[in-house]
């Protein structure tokens, strides 16, 4: 069946995809498609997901993906990159992939400035496993593991990853933080990120992302836990005042 | 007893076995009751097997059930292996053809639930509506029982929204003073659709896919001039699928960017 409501990169004979209903995942992958077919790059892209529920990404669209080891999607695609500087690599990782197993895969390549689109989807727990805390988690957030609410003590704040890699990076590095409430913001994210690689620099956006299933909310107490979240982490960029 | 609850994962089919359970413990009888599910995940089968008797009885996979529930289509391939001619067959008779259901049993009951509860109260608490109708049926089991069992399971909900206690009340109360259809079954009102569902008035072209819907209800929330609801169409994952009025839309495109199973889309005609 022919749907033309999807983008064209997207792969039709594997849809309807595996995530839950009002995902956030797939949210940004719809917006991470309409951008590529928008910058006829779909040739060009490689693309790395992680352990999580970013692997339901995996046969997401018509173009090279890789299915990478818990956290190291980010390694994967500069070997990637490296070994053809003709290809886009874009490595897509959840909160857990990306500021926990990691993290310091991330730091590095922040440092090092090597030219990858990371993208990484916050949702503030791990969602696969039936939704356990994560470092992202807030004080006080319940999840499965933290029945009575996350406490500060023992567990510590929350981490705020943008603001630890925006003391790291290159100054070159493009690092920028967008909400699923707001789509064209990301679209334009995407955008200047698919430039920045293109200049042969390092390029980070977190996006905050909604999860209907763990959190246990219908759509409107979604959006209204996702502003939430905007307030704890600010949507901005790095350098700041850019 | 050993009774058989099969459905789709998100329609409350855990949450009712393991209420019934624990009503039955509650009440002086001895229960088991066993989870099987795959990926946790909506649109999957979900089964639940409930063991009630008056003995000892420890929670195995058994080979017979006694009473099978049926509240999805989908869940029929599951069930009918434990189907034989001393099973008493309940079925949601507003979603479920009655000719799908398999032949050999001896008694088939037909509840339309969801149409009951989307009339009366609202459609989440359908599964309370087959719960409160199950219990009366297989042993007159003492209301208190079972109120104080969901209450055990769903009171950190009704605290939190205090609406919830009520509704789930009303859904308890209807289901046990109903009385099942025994041959003039109900019509499954909620229709499966396959293709795609297409309005072209007011000059515009609104298109939803069913095969791509999951229900999650975003377009609602985000359409500013409130012209989307759920129509009675059921999509592939046994959710209603929404409905676009032509007449109020002002082409925002907010449905479309938000949807993330790429499912709906207005544009100009």
């Amino acid at each position: 069946m022919n749907y033309k409501t999807m983008p064209k990169c997207y792969k039709n004979s594997s849809k309807p995809h595996f995530f839950c209903p009002g995902c956030g995942h797939a949210m940004i992958l719809k917006q991470l498609g309409s951008t590529i077919d928008e910058l006829k790059i779909s040739a060009e892209v490689v693309f790395g997901i992680d352990i999580g529920c970013s692997l339901l990404a995996w046969d997401f669209f018509d173009f090279d993906t890789i299915q990478t080891h818990h956290g190291r999607v980010i390694p994967v695609m500069i070997g990637v990159k490296k070994a053809n500087p003709k290809k886009v690599a874009v490595a897509y990782m959840g909160d857990g992939g990306g500021y926990a197993i990691g993290l310091q895969s991330l730091i590095h390549a922040a440092y090092r400035d090597d030219p990858v689109v990371a993208i990484l989807v916050n949702n503030t727990n791990y969602a696969m496993t039936g939704g356990q805390m994560a470092p992202t988690t807030f004080p006080g957030e319940i999840t499965t593991t933290s029945s009575s609410g996350k406490k500060s003590s023992g567990f510590g704040n929350y981490l705020d990853g943008l603001k630890l890699l925006s003391s790291v990076a290159d100054q070159s590095a493009y690092l920028e933080r967008v909400s699923v409430s707001n789509p064209r913001q990301i679209v334009s994210a995407f955008k200047k990120a698919f430039e920045t690689s293109d200049k042969n620099h390092f390029s980070f956006i977190e996006i905050l992302s909604i999860c209907p299933t763990n959190w246990k909310t219908d759509a409107a107490d979604s959006f209204e836990f996702l502003k939430n979240m905007e307030d704890k982490f600010p949507v901005q960029k790095y350098p700041l005042g850019e | 007893m050993n009774i058989l609850i099969a459905g789709e994962g998100g329609q409350g089919i855990q949450t009712i076995a393991e209420t019934l359970a624990y009503a039955a413990f509650l009440s002086g009888l001895d229960s088991s009751y066993l989870p099987s599910f795959g990926v946790e995940q909506r649109g999957t089968p979900s089964v639940a097997y409930v063991t009630i008797s008056g003995e000892k009885s420890f929670g195995y996979h058994f080979k017979f059930a006694d009473i099978a529930v049926i509240l999805r289509e989908r869940a029929i391939p599951k069930v009918s292996e434990l189907v034989n001619p001393r099973t008493t067959v309940i079925f949601d008779s507003s979603t479920i053809d009655r000719s799908k259901i398999p032949s050999h049993f001896k008694e088939l009951l037909g509840i339309p639930a969801t149409r009951l509860a989307q009339e009366k109260i609202q459609p989440k608490v359908f599964n309370v509506v087959v719960l409160g109708a199950m219990s009366k049926l297989i042993f007159d089991l003492d209301k208190k029982y079972l109120w104080q069992a969901l209450e055990h399971y769903l009171g950190k909900k009704f605290l939190k929204n205090e609406l919830l206690r009520d509704q789930n009340t009303l859904a308890l109360d209807l289901g046990y003073e109903f009385i099942f259809e025994r041959h003039d079954y109900s019509k499954p009102i909620y229709k499966t659709k396959t293709s795609k569902i297409v309005d072209d008035s007011e000059g515009k072209i609104s298109t939803v896919y069913p095969t791509l819907c999951k229900g999650c209800k975003i377009c609602l929330l985000k359409c500013p001039v409130k012209a989307i609801s759920m129509s009675t169409d059921i999509g592939f994952f046994g959710n209603p699928v929404p409905k676009i009025d032509n007449k109020k839309c002002i082409l925002c495109h907010n449905c479309s960017t938000f949807c993330p199973d790429t499912a709906i889309m207005v544009e100009k005609s």
